[in-house]
């Protein structure tokens, strides 16, 4: 330990001033097209909407007419591995893009309607685009998810559900899911021996079921059963062949541009490598590291950007890359020979391809991620079921490229258990120490024990779990994955708004001036702060539920109408029984998104001591300083400020976080069963809409203003309220049972300067000690030096490199909306060994 | 004819694009006067209808640079 922790200390400044690891990586970088957001609206002003998949799309739904709904799918990835435009930029090694330029971005009219003519009529669609555009976007309004799923609500619940207050818009207009490719299947495997399985299932269904042999009984109840079997059995199959097409032509341009184009020798042999990478890696198994990470490049593209839009890259990528790095590196006689250092360069380079992923999905987490293009969170470390250290020489060569190359994107989530080795434990320390906010770190055996406990996931495969999204842990194998984000998270309830009406009787006063939840009450009437809490509850409970009618019915019309036959085909259990992933129900893994935490026990806290305790106040002066927004109230205000907040290790309060957390799993794990059987768990986390959702939530009992930000996420204290010491705020997040959750966000600031010195490693492992012997389920850090980030604010341009934590993910700071830049400055700087 | 989602102080609603937050009332607000202690940016949003008529704050919007657009408020 001693011998190691040594060796890094002496590099520290080498660590420092770290950079790509190539000269071709350093000009990539440069060229990067990022496609940051902020405030809804792509930063580069060079990100347009394309028109290519949005074209290919109806066409093959209109050549199709009259084919079942999943045939049209599978033709539509058919066509598209035909007709759909390659793109090979200079120099790089991993091919492949979603939309036919570069820079653009596709859209996904089968989704939803409001979020598709959103984008057609912003500034993003050139003027030449937009009228056929609309007529698609028309063409699609009864047929897309949102016009199968409005005719299930009344007018007034489409209303709230329409509305960002006291729940996330519905699914159905949102056009935001997520997933997980099952990517070792591909890899395993190849597309050709899964079409092979696949017209093996179909051959069986005929010769045992649809016969004409007179010597065998006849059973209709079993034809009946296969038919559909058979239908996505060749839809797989159809989309399959169209994507080994897709690949294959990218092999084809490689060599067009190696033959024909003048390039210097190098980079010709490059190609024709490359060439015989595209052309082999979807079709047959990976070979090597290479063929994994291209493979792995178009099946995420494809399965997140293409095939439907879907956030995240869940994947365990030490792990499931971990035999083809062996391969590759190691083997005697290696099919795919590569050194370590080409094999760094491929990290690094997908590294930049995902910066340069565009999407449009719906404004609603557009706005929710400002700085990032999506959520992107791959998951490394952890240990095996028997506890052995899963860390390996590709985990700390992924800690090095990012190190290397300094991007916000993709982050990464660490499945910290004291078993893991140092070395590695070191690297993570470095990415924290440089201020990159990730990896984040999440206690390896809490979020095994969930999934075996509520799941019933098989303990090896709990054991090999990857985030889905930010937070949440899955499967990650060759089945039973996510396929999309109504099996699993699938929307989240606003506490805060949930309050705010609890106290003006289900009427909105600060935003939208209409009733939107149920009558609860006169608050001025309340003799009790019990009579407060059952409010707020009902509030609570009428979002949470019309919001899971919502989801569910969502899911319903996905699995008639929005099947993935390609992702469906790698996984195991699909294939298996014939079905497609979105109608697949026996996997669950739901979880229900709970936000701005502390602002609810802060409030309450702060109402039991002034008005039911002290009798300073009355409910009448809150509910009338409230609808005042604080004005005219400034004595009072400060009254209620000064209550005991959250993070201090205070029972007055931390009790209110307690009750909190129960009732969140109350109503959403004991009163909710999905339609897929399901039982959510809560996730208290906020992404980073204690920001984008502060200008539709009005005043708190706690003190804050319309328009300030909110709650800084899951568990975390409110920004600056955190007075009492890094300890502090770990003994009051121990107090909440972190079983009962999904995953329970923690973000804490630490000491610019102690991490950056010679001890820093040091305090920091006591630091995570303390965490993990507290049971704790997360923890992410901010380090960073408040006068860089203030000299960003002033000159932009010189800080394209500093990177911040958000939220489950980090950003360039200068591609922060200001609301959300001054949240981070404002976060408490928590000294270590204090 | 101008109307309230021409406007740059209109931000598209998340939802429903016929609908936006009104960001007009958007300001720095000085440490002593945030809950957080801290200097803060805030945004109070009230809920406007793209084609509802324009009011006397009414700002003309404009094609943004990136370089403008890092430097956008919110």
């Amino acid at each position: 330990m001693e011998k190691i922790v040594q060796l890094s200390s002496t590099n520290l400044d080498q660590l420092e001033q770290r950079e790509p690891s190539t000269e071709r990586m350093k000009r990539l970088k440069d060229r990067c097209r990022w496609k940051s957001i902020m405030g809804g609206e792509y930063i580069d002003p060079d990100t347009k909407a394309g028109m290519e998949r949005m074209q290919i799309l109806t066409k093959a739904y209109k050549e199709n007419e009259g084919q079942p709904e999943v045939i049209k799918r599978a033709k539509f990835l058919e066509l598209s591995g035909r007709e759909h435009t390659c793109i090979i930029q200079d120099e790089e090694i991993l091919v492949g893009y979603h939309a036919e330029n570069p820079d653009w971005v596709c859209l996904y009219p089968e989704m939803g309607y409001n979020a598709t003519i959103d984008m057609i009529e912003s500034d993003l669609m050139d003027e030449e685009y937009k009228d056929e555009a609309r007529e698609i976007a028309e063409w699609w309004k009864p047929r897309n998810l949102q016009g199968k799923c409005e005719p299930y609500f009344k007018k007034e619940e489409l209303e709230v559900g329409y509305t960002y207050t006291t729940m996330e818009p519905f699914p159905f207009a949102l056009v935001y899911m997520s997933m997980n490719v099952p990517y070792k299947t591909l890899f395993e495997d190849g597309l050709e021996n899964r079409i092979q399985i696949c017209q093996e299932k179909i051959d069986n269904a005929f010769a045992e079921h649809l016969h004409t042999d007179v010597n065998r009984p006849y059973d209709g109840v079993k034809v009946g059963e296969q038919l559909h079997k058979i239908d996505n059995w060749r839809a797989f199959i159809i989309a399959a062949k169209g994507i080994i097409i897709w690949s294959r032509r990218y092999a084809r341009l490689a060599r067009i541009i190696a033959d024909h184009f003048d390039v210097p020798d190098w980079r010709r042999e490059e190609l024709k490598k490359m060439a015989d990478v595209c052309e082999n890696c979807m079709a047959k198994p990976a070979r090597g590291f290479w063929d994994a990470m291209q493979a792995k490049y178009f099946a995420w593209m494809l399965g997140h950007s293409y095939e439907r839009y879907a956030s995240g890259y869940a994947h365990l990528e030490d792990n499931i890359l971990w035999p083809y790095y062996n391969k590759s590196v190691y083997y005697k006689d290696p099919e795919q020979p590569l050194t370590k250092e080409q094999c760094l360069e491929l990290l690094e380079e997908e590294r930049l391809k995902v910066s340069e992923r565009g999407i449009a999905k719906g404004r609603t987490y557009r706005q929710a991620m400002p700085g990032a293009n999506d959520l992107h969170i791959i998951t490394i470390g952890g240990v095996d079921e028997e506890d052995r250290d899963m860390c390996n020489e590709l985990t700390d060569l992924i800690l090095e490229a990012t190190l290397n190359m300094c991007t916000p994107e993709p982050s990464f989530g660490f499945r910290w258990h004291p078993n893991c080795n140092l070395k590695t434990k070191r690297l993570v320390f470095e990415c924290i120490r440089r201020g990159f906010g990730f990896p984040a770190i999440f206690n390896h055996n809490i979020k095994k024990w969930q999934l075996e406990y509520y799941f019933n996931v098989p303990r090896e495969e709990a054991a090999r779990w990857a985030l889905q999204l930010c937070m949440s842990p899955g499967r990650s194998g060759r089945y039973g994955t996510q396929k999309t984000r109504t099996q699993g998270g699938g929307h989240h309830y606003v506490t805060t708004k949930c309050l705010e009406i609890a106290l003006s009787d289900g009427f909105d006063h600060s935003y939208t001036r209409k009733q939107i939840g149920p009558k609860t009450g006169d608050p001025a009437k309340f003799k009790s702060i019990e009579e407060i809490w059952d409010a707020y509850v009902t509030q609570c409970r009428y979002a949470c539920r019309l919001h899971t009618r919502a989801r569910d019915i969502t899911r319903y019309m996905e699995a008639r109408y929005l099947q993935s036959p390609f992702v469906s085909i790698l996984d195991d259990a699909c294939v298996e029984k014939g079905l497609d992933g979105m109608e697949d129900m026996d996997y669950p893994n739901p979880w229900c998104n709970i936000m701005h935490n502390s602002d609810i026990p802060d409030s309450f806290a702060a109402m039991e001591k002034l008005i039911f305790e002290e009798k300073k106040y009355s409910m009448e002066d809150l509910v009338k300083a409230l609808r005042a927004n604080w004005s005219g109230y400034e004595e009072m205000r400060r009254d209620f400020l000064a209550a005991p907040k959250w993070g201090n290790d205070d029972e007055y309060v931390d009790k209110w976080m307690r009750r909190f957390f129960e009732t969140n799993y109350q109503l959403t794990h004991e009163e909710l069963t999905f339609i897929d059987g399901g039982k959510p768990l809560p996730l208290p986390q906020t992404v980073s809409l204690y920001a984008s959702m502060a200008p539709f939530i009005g005043a708190l009992p706690y003190g804050r203003r319309h328009g300030e930000v909110l709650g800084d996420g899951g568990i975390s204290p409110y920004v600056g309220m955190d007075k009492k010491g890094p300890t502090a705020v770990l003994k009051s997040v121990s107090k909440v049972d972190h079983r009962k959750t999904k995953g329970v966000q923690l973000n804490q600031r630490l000491s610019h300067q102690i991490m950056r010195s010679e001890k820093g490693f040091q305090m920091w492992l006591s630091y995570m000690e303390a965490w993990w012997n507290l049971n704790i389920d997360h923890v992410q850090f901010n380090v960073f030096n408040v006068e860089d980030l203030k000299a960003a604010q002033k000159e932009p341009e010189k800080y394209e490199d500093l990177i911040v934590r958000i939220a489950g993910y980090s950003a360039r700071f200068i591609s922060l909306p200001k609301i959300a830049q001054d949240a981070v400055i404002a976060r408490t700087e928590q000294e270590l060994g204090a | 004819m101008t109307v309230c989602g021409d406007c740059a102080f209109f931000m598209v609603e998340p939802a429903d694009p016929m609908y936006g937050v009104c960001s007009v009332e958007a300001k720095e607000v000085k440490g002593e006067e945030a809950a957080s202690g801290q200097d803060l940016f805030t945004i109070k949003g009230s809920r406007v209808g793209r084609r509802d008529d324009t009011c006397d704050k009414f700002k003309s919007k404009k094609e943004l640079s990136r370089e403008e657009r890092l430097r956008r408020s919110y």
